[in-house]
């Protein structure tokens, strides 16, 4: 059993507990001992727990390609990725297993735990616009292609060092100022070469 | 039965409700019920307990 599962479980368990403490509570006098053994454990301990379960489910359980493909707005992406006809840099990648698993995490991890302050809160504006449907298709990207998604694994490598350009390149690459994809292409295929193939998308999850 | 306990217990119920629910299906649409409804709703209920606690500390005269 993974770990994801495990932690589902727990959740589970610790939301049904504490389900069960609300309607014992419901049914006790305020004063009782009943209520007053169980009340730290219902409105503070296993509340907490279910933040610290969900939140870890927000960002860590999110990380597989079938998480993001359940916002509809990224099967193009995502199709793109797994189409083999495709020579993008994102489906290059997945069809020569460069990055074996989470593919879309892997190279937008800067969303995860480690990610900065900036790519959480665009996470969650995500969220939101997904949520209210306040977001006009096709998606655009508004921030600035980071390098270092690239560079975290491709620095160091005897292919990436054994290019000349990349040693010319080298401080303009490392400050962002040349990007990776004027040289190797766009990750993703722009917005009126995306189509969707919702069914393939939907036998992904 | 007192009705005090009542909205934090049924806050803290509804928040149990949204955590299941995107536990069980954790697509976009729970997870921002999860983020911005459940999450809040427990940190509201933890301070109407604490509130509760202090409140009761001090009639008894221990603060």
């Amino acid at each position: 059993m993974d770990i994801v599962t495990t932690i589902k479980i727990a959740g589970f368990a610790v939301i049904l507990a504490g389900m069960v403490l609300c309607l014992i509570i419901m049914r006790s006098d305020y004063y009782s001992p009943v209520y007053k053994r169980i009340a730290p454990l219902t409105f503070l301990v296993l509340p907490v727990l279910v933040i610290v379960l969900g939140n870890y489910h927000v960002f860590e359980g999110s990380q597989k390609v079938s998480s993001c493909l359940r916002c509809h707005v990224m099967a193009p992406m995502a199709m793109d990725m797994i189409n083999p006809e495709s020579t993008t840099l994102a489906a290059r990648h997945y069809k020569n297993r460069w990055i074996a698993k989470k593919q879309c995490f892997t190279c937008h991890k800067d969303y995860g735990l480690n990610g900065t302050i900036k790519a959480k809160l665009d996470g969650f504006r995500h969220l939101v616009k997904y949520s209210l449907g306040s977001y006009t298709l096709p998606v655009r990207f508004r921030g600035r292609f980071n390098n270092q998604n690239c560079l975290e694994c491709h620095r160091g490598t005897q292919k990436f060092e054994g290019i000349k350009s990349h040693h010319t390149l080298r401080e303009r690459l490392e400050s962002n100022k040349t990007n990776c994809t004027h040289c190797h292409g766009f990750p993703h295929p722009n917005p009126i070469e995306r189509h969707h193939g919702e069914a393939q998308t939907v036998s992904l999850k | 039965m007192n009705s005090r306990k009542h909205p934090k217990t049924i806050i803290i119920f509804v928040a149990y409700l949204l955590s299941a629910w995107f536990i069980f299906s954790p697509d976009p649409f729970q997870m921002a019920l999860f983020v911005f409804v459940a999450q809040p709703l427990v940190a509201l209920a933890i301070l109407l307990y604490i509130a509760e606690v202090l409140r009761e500390l001090k009639k008894k005269g221990v603060l």
